[in-house]
């Protein structure tokens, strides 16, 4: 969860024991000055996933997949991001930014769904 | 890309049938895509909304409120609640038998079966919290 910030070091954010409590347990807390998802963010949340798991590597099995919306946290410009995050593991699958219809619908097919149907 | 990274094999259509939050089950459609045995949940689905409110009322200010800190007048564009929740959801397995199938070089590969476990979250399910910041 990030909330906007106008502290000039976002980074420094302690969460108080309330908002914890407020939120399912496992939740982050972070905030950046727009109160959207940044770079850091963004490799805070994969180093989680990271920890969490405990078993990611570079091999068969062991990967994980992230599928972003592709807006500004996902480095683009950055090839040495896009590399180390491969070389440990994490295959990042971008969609389009902002574009979240559109994106939801592309993770069905990207199962390669013939006839998908919202749920619920 | 799935395929190509191991984590499944392309093999025969099968339908994917998902759990709903309310109960029950609906079929999502057909994939020809089987998933090897718990990478399922190694595919994360992330997405972002941002939540504002113009109500004079929001859960920030009815808190400042009361707690003195700020007068009861209308408030302004500037005490505004925004936040930015980024959701993880990892795709669902689901049940299916052993499957016998072919890779892009034709050789015949082994998919072992698969039990559905219900993950955290799954495409389509919304969790509401209530939160007072």
């Amino acid at each position: 969860m990030i909330f906007p910030s106008q502290s000039a070091n976002p980074e420094n954010f302690v969460p108080s024991q309330s908002l914890i409590d407020a939120y399912p347990p496992g939740t982050l807390f972070a905030t950046s000055s727009t109160g959207s998802a940044n770079r850091r963010t963004l490799d805070t949340l994969i180093d989680n996933i990271i920890d969490t798991l405990g078993d990611v590597e570079d091999k068969p099995g062991k990967r994980i997949v992230l599928k972003l919306d592709g807006g500004p946290a996902l480095p683009k410009g950055d090839p040495e991001w896009l590399e180390k995050q491969r070389q440990r593991g994490v295959v990042i699958f971008p969609g389009l930014p902002n574009g979240s219809a559109f994106n939801q619908a592309s993770g069905r097919s990207l199962l390669d769904y013939a006839d998908a149907h919202s749920v619920c | 890309m799935l395929v190509d990274i191991g984590m499944g094999e392309f093999g025969p259509s099968h339908a994917v049938e998902l759990p709903k939050v309310n109960g029950g089950s609906h079929v999502y459609g057909h994939s020809k895509l089987h998933l090897r045995p718990g990478q399922a949940a190694r595919i994360f689905n992330t997405d972002e909304t941002k939540v504002s409110c113009n109500a004079t009322g929001t859960n920030r200010s009815f808190h400042l409120r009361s707690e003195k800190q700020v007068s009861t007048a209308i408030r302004t564009k500037g005490s505004q609640v925004h936040f930015t929740y980024v959701g993880l959801m990892t795709m669902p397995e689901y049940d299916r038998d052993e499957l016998f199938t072919t890779d892009a070089s034709g050789r015949q590969v082994w998919v072992p079966p698969a039990e559905f476990h219900h993950g955290c979250a799954w495409p389509g399910m919304v969790r509401p919290i209530n939160v007072c910041v």
